[in-house]
């Protein structure tokens, strides 16, 4: 069985958007998507910072911690350009 | 945090956001956070974990449901057995059944046999005492007959006419 980025290592470079949103829908689609996400937390130190500081900007909330941290850290700039790469922006 | 897949979408942007050289680098954004950046062997990794888990999870389950399935199968067998083997004492019991009666029919007629040698022993031994009696009352009659010629000569002998010309 391959691994949910398996098929993500080369267009993660050329095409990020694609490879987050083929991770998203593959952990998603995954028989266990809670255990595959805490298994990515695991597995990235990053992954687990970000639970972290979601908790410390956002109280729990991805979206609201999203846009308190690039607020309050002077990121606004990379921020904006992530919101439109995703398509959340 | 919710499952979701706008929560998870907003969750990869704070990571690529927040993140370092790894994950978070995706975009460009090398920003330390005190942290090594995961690589892509290691998620990739830990990930693949999460895939043996699941194939561990299937396996688990493919065994019970084998596990259930020989049970089953076994359960099955069980009970043909059985009624097979209460078949077989059924055919048994009704061949003991049939000897039973067949015994029963064999005993009826030694009784009536027996019964009837009974009777004609008895009535045997009846025309045997009945011979005896017819006998014994000859013999009896032979007795008082000859006690009564003897009488009858004693009383000759006692009284004995007078001799013709004496």
């Amino acid at each position: 069985m391959p691994s949910i980025l398996s098929n993500n290592t080369q267009p993660q470079t050329n095409n990020p958007v694609g490879a987050v949103n083929n991770l998203v829908q593959q952990i998603m689609n995954s028989a266990n998507p809670q255990a595959a996400f805490q298994q990515m937390l695991n597995s990235s130190p990053d992954c687990k910072n970000a639970m972290n500081l979601i908790q410390q900007y956002g109280n729990g909330d991805p979206k609201q911690a999203f846009l308190n941290y690039a607020s309050q850290t002077g990121k606004q700039g990379i921020a904006q350009q992530i919101l439109t790469k995703l398509g959340l922006g | 945090m919710e499952m979701s897949s706008t929560n998870l979408l907003w969750f990869l942007a704070f990571v690529f956001l927040a993140g370092g050289n790894g994950f978070g680098g995706l975009f460009g954004n090398h920003m330390p956070m005190g942290q090594p950046p995961v690589s892509q062997m290691e998620l990739t990794m830990g990930l693949n974990n999460q895939s043996i888990l699941n194939e561990l999870n299937a396996l688990g389950l493919a065994t019970q449901n084998n596990n259930y399935e020989t049970a089953r199968l076994i359960s099955d067998q069980n009970l043909l057995m059985s009624t097979q083997n209460s078949a077989n004492q059924i055919n048994v019991i009704q061949g003991f059944n049939q000897i039973a009666g067949k015994i029963d029919a064999l005993s009826a007629q030694m009784a009536s046999c027996c019964c009837e040698i009974k009777t004609q022993m008895l009535q045997d031994r009846l025309a045997d005492a009945q011979a005896k009696i017819v006998s014994q009352q000859a013999a009896i009659n032979n007795s008082e007959q000859t006690q009564y010629l003897l009488s009858q000569m004693g009383k000759w002998v006692a009284n004995a006419p007078a001799a013709a010309g004496a």
